[in-house]
């Protein structure tokens, strides 16, 4: 069942961010979307995930209302290790342990967060977004501060993540949107609209 | 801290408890009237007379658990009732003029109101709730009001149960605050029972020893008193604070899962 956002309205401070927005995620498969900051990106992401309730239209198609975000800000819990950051979200240390691997970040699943690196906190957020049980991804920049090699030897597990849900990736840079997206879709506003690039 | 940092701190704090000491015996030397001020001394020849005698310790006791009894009672109101204003309007505009009150009007008026409605036993159990709730209540709401509400995003999208934001966000985020609120008000609950104490004077208090002392000018008591008192408030802090610190590090070892954290089996 694909997600469907119908005539969309979101104001922010009596202003309108999303405006009888209507668009269809495909079923499965990565969404690429880019634009200028600002544009309303992050309020159809906000809008897709439940953290933001329309004014008027309906947002349809997420059965079991899941959605796997990493944020733009890691928004990792300062206080507790890496490994407890994933593990609270996917409910067991196991799984947390496993995708630390993939993120290339065993051995510091005992770490806090503020002993990490930028790219590495990104990371565990990309990370915690991945694991999640989810009908549906969002990725808000998620390779900020990582190298082109890094970044290629996490593609594969977001094209995995995607090969069962629709996810949506939110990235100014160029090389990622060719790397990854099966769709590219530009964005400007606000208000918000999206048109096809190719 | 290195240890040779925590030897030389150590050293520099006896320095300037001796520097004190040695003014005391200046002014006593200067006044020279017993009467109006007891020398070192005669202060620790009667702490060694009081502390073999089993009522003294009696006394330490019951003015402990009176004490302790309304700091536990207004930590645990204290907090309830920060969560309760934080998540309720109504209730927050309900109870604040009352805790204004409580927070301006002087302790010894309430001191005295409490004389004509309780026991003199309930009176400094009172006291002491009246004056820790206020100071609770007001550092926890605000540690709730400021815990980050992108933390609390994340909970809500990665659909985390309320027992888990409560223990994976709000804990952490209000500990601090209660941990201030509680230091802060344990001094003051000490300050307040004693006084209380002395107003009320029940059996076997060491607000009573106080009273007592000034009663039959016996300087040297009263002095020898007052240090019993502010020993046993700073040993209180200095355990609170300690308790509070294993806490946390209990908190980090174990993790949000309860289990101790290091690789999975």
């Amino acid at each position: 069942m694909s997600v469907v956002l119908q005539h969309v309205h979101v104001l922010r401070d009596s202003k309108p961010v999303l405006q009888d927005l209507s668009l269809t995620l495909p079923d499965r498969g990565i969404v690429g979307l880019s634009g200028p900051s600002g544009c309303g990106k992050t309020t159809l992401l906000h809008t897709l995930c439940g953290l933001l309730k329309p004014d008027s239209g309906t947002v349809t198609g997420l059965a079991r209302g899941r959605v796997g975000v990493a944020f733009q800000e890691d928004r990792l819990l300062p206080w507790l290790t890496v490994r407890d950051n994933l593990a609270l979200v996917l409910g067991g240390q196991a799984g947390a342990e496993t995708w630390l691997g993939r993120m290339q970040l065993a051995g510091h699943g005992s770490n806090f967060p503020h002993q990490l690196s930028g790219g590495m906190k990104r990371r565990v957020a990309l990370a915690r977004a991945l694991a999640f049980d989810s009908d549906l991804v969002l990725l808000d920049e998620p390779f900020q501060g990582m190298d082109d090699a890094l970044k290629q030897n996490l593609y594969g597990w977001v094209r995995e993540a995607a090969m069962t849900r629709p996810l949506l990736l939110v990235t100014h840079d160029r090389d990622e949107l060719d790397a990854l997206a099966d769709t590219v879709w530009l964005a400007d506003g606000p208000p918000l609209i999206i048109f096809p690039d190719r | 801290m290195k240890s040779g940092d925590k030897r030389s701190g150590r050293l520099a704090w006896i320095w300037v408890a001796l520097v004190w000491l040695a003014i005391w015996q200046g002014a006593y030397l200067l006044v020279g009237q017993d009467l109006l001020l007891a020398s070192p001394w005669q202060v620790l020849r009667r702490l060694s007379i009081q502390s073999v005698r089993p009522s003294f310790w009696l006394t330490v006791l019951y003015s402990f658990l009176r004490i302790q009894a309304g700091f536990l009672l207004g930590l645990a109101c204290g907090t309830l009732l920060a969560v309760l204003t934080v998540r309720l309007p109504w209730a927050r505009r309900f109870f604040h003029p009352a805790i204004s009150a409580i927070r301006s009007t002087p302790v010894a008026s309430f001191i005295i109101l409490a004389l004509v409605w309780m026991s003199h036993n309930r009176v400094v159990v009172f006291i002491v709730f009246l004056m820790v709730l206020p100071i609770v209540w007001r550092n926890v709401a605000e540690g709730i009001e400021t815990t980050d509400p992108l933390l609390l995003q994340m909970g809500q999208v990665f659909h985390l149960s309320r027992l888990q934001v409560v223990r994976a966000i709000y804990v952490p985020s209000v500990a601090p605050f209660f941990v201030t609120a509680a230091t802060t008000s344990l001094g003051l609950g000490w300050k307040a029972g004693i006084a209380a104490e002395v107003l009320s004077r029940p059996p076997l208090s060491l607000g009573g020893q106080l009273y007592d002392a000034k009663i039959y000018l016996e300087t040297a008591d009263l002095l020898a008193f007052t240090a019993v008192v502010i020993v046993i408030s700073l040993a209180l802090e200095h355990l609170l604070m300690a308790l509070f610190r294993q806490a946390g590090r209990l908190f980090q070892r174990r993790g949000i899962t309860g289990r101790k954290a290091g690789p999975a089996a």
